[in-house]
């Protein structure tokens, strides 16, 4: 049978630390903390849970230490959540755990099925290697193997997220921060994932420089309808992005809805101080 | 199917500042009121006597706190939009809902006939129709072509209304909500989208609206609904000047 939704997630939780008996009572937006002040464990996060259809985006807006990007960690699988579970459309047809995917299938489900483009390029990319090469690097992946059909890929991707052509055989630790975006953009869209996951991507560029990451992340959706997860601390790129959005603070989801509502009609206290910083 | 396109019943929303010391404000309390198919239901009353948060109850930018606002659509499914589901809401919204606001929320760096065209494109249409049917609008709405190509943020505040009211007619909605959809425009303009919602009204659109003015009302409200304080104090009937709708200029 077919899901309706490209990605589920069910009581998503992330512990760092063994944990007590006090960690729920002493974490959260209402102790105002995400570590337990009796067993200094952090709950990054606790109880995240929502659908992703396909071709839409959910935003995820919070402070730093509000549990947003460790969301998008344990999703990528590059950490282990203590709690709850994920399903992908594309992985056993959305019937298996992605958490319970074993160390083969978790390198096919991040090399194919999912893309996280992370806030620091340095992390999705080898700096030290070229961009056609990077590029090249994720196809292999997925075993292509024409040196060829690598190359026209390559060209294809890195002129869809406009770095110069020219710029194809130069190592990205040569280039500008915004173009390092796009390059690390074009390597996590190489394998047409199915959803794809960006964390801060504009966090640290110049304004004018956001704004051409900004349009590429819009055009990747008007015109690949590809599903995402986009995390920020800025209302305003997740206004321009995301039909839905939740409100992470301490560890926990405060609210959610649409996003034009949680902006115009924020309930939680902690939203509404968030829309009031905006302006 | 029912005869009405739109059933409202005991909607109500409030306010709770947090960051106003919990200050609680009655934005709409139990409004009721039914909207036949193709027809303009006109909302009056003074300015914060709730119009505008009626319309964003409707359109769920604002999340009603009671009652029910039972929209069925042309093809007879029945959504309740205070409390259908997000995902539906989004579907709505796409395939169904229309809404001018006041002021265009303008989309950065995307040009005026591309602003009105995206809708369409989202639907799924070819960039090459969607751009067609938006000059088509934008001319109808006699917004000057050598403005087509430019950034809406350059626009003056009565262009800008022009497509803002353009980029929501292109997707031919089936309920359309307006809130002072023309208050920056001089008596021609306003004269110019009056006629194109009069014709939609005569294609079968639905529409609930604010003018900021009697006449624009007059010629298209077939039901007004006066508002103050939160409270809907009226619904009557009004007499549409028929002369109007449907008229063509050329």
């Amino acid at each position: 049978m077919n899901s309706p939704w490209v990605l589920r997630v069910d009581g998503l939780g992330k512990r760092y630390g063994r944990g007590c008996g006090l960690c729920s009572k002493n974490t959260g937006p209402l102790a105002g903390a995400n570590s337990c002040a009796n067993c200094g464990s952090i709950l990054a996060c606790t109880n995240v849970s929502f659908d992703l259809l396909p071709g839409e985006t959910l935003g995820i807006v919070g402070e730093s230490g509000s549990g947003k990007s460790t969301v998008l960690r344990c999703l990528f699988l590059d950490e282990e959540p203590t709690w709850g579970s994920a399903y992908l459309s594309g992985f056993h047809r959305g019937e298996r755990d992605i958490f319970t995917a074993s160390p083969p299938e978790r390198r096919e489900l991040r090399a194919a099925t999912m893309g996280l483009a992370y806030q620091n390029p340095g992390a999705g990319l080898n700096l030290h290697i070229t961009a056609g090469g990077n590029i090249a690097e994720r196809l292999l992946n997925v075993r292509v193997r024409s040196v060829a059909e690598i190359r026209d890929r390559a060209g294809y991707l890195l002129r869809r997220t406009e770095v110069p052509h020219d710029r194809m055989d130069d190592i990205p630790a040569h280039f500008s921060g915004g173009m390092q975006q796009r390059v690390q953009l074009a390597k996590v869209m190489a394998n047409n994932p199915s959803v794809l996951l960006l964390d801060e991507l504009t966090t640290g560029l110049d304004v004018s420089v956001q704004a051409g990451v900004l349009d590429l992340v819009r055009e990747l959706q008007e015109q690949l309808h590809i599903a995402m997860v986009v995390v920020s601390h800025d209302l305003g790129v997740i206004r321009l992005l995301a039909g839905r959005t939740m409100v992470m603070k301490d560890g926990q989801v405060v609210e959610s809805g649409l996003t034009d509502q949680v902006l115009e009609d924020p309930h939680h206290p902690y939203t509404q101080l968030l829309v009031a910083s905006m302006t | 199917m029912s005869a009405h396109a739109l059933d409202v019943l005991g909607l109500s929303k409030r306010f709770t500042l947090h960051i106003r010391g919990g200050l609680v404000i009655e934005g709409l309390q139990s409004a009721t009121f039914q909207v036949r198919r193709g027809e303009f239901t006109g909302l009056v009353g003074r300015s914060g006597s709730g119009k505008s948060t009626l319309l964003k109850c409707l359109f769920r930018t604002y999340l009603p706190d009671g009652g029910s606002a039972l929209f069925t659509t042309s093809e007879g499914t029945t959504f309740d939009l205070a409390s259908t589901g997000e995902h539906e809401m989004l579907a709505l919204r796409r395939q169904a809902l229309g809404y001018v606001s006041q002021a265009l929320r303008v989309i950065p760096r995307v040009t005026v006939e591309r602003t009105v065209a995206s809708p369409l494109v989202a639907r799924g249409a070819s960039a090459d129709v969607a751009l067609r049917e938006a000059r088509l609008l934008l001319s109808r709405l006699n917004l000057n072509e050598s403005l087509w190509d430019s950034y809406p943020s350059l626009l003056s505040g009565g262009e800008q209304q022009r497509v803002n009211v353009a980029r929501a007619l292109i997707r031919e909605p089936e309920l359309l909500l307006l809130d002072e959809p023309t208050s920056a425009l001089d008596a021609g303009n306003q004269g110019a989208v009056v006629e194109l919602l009069s014709e939609r009204l005569a294609a079968g659109t639905t529409m609930v609206g604010a003018f900021h003015d009697a006449p624009s009302l007059r010629r298209l409200a077939s039901q007004v609904i006066r508002l103050d304080g939160g409270n809907v104090t009226s619904v009557e009937s009004s007499e549409r000047e028929l002369a109007f709708a449907g008229g063509t200029r050329d």
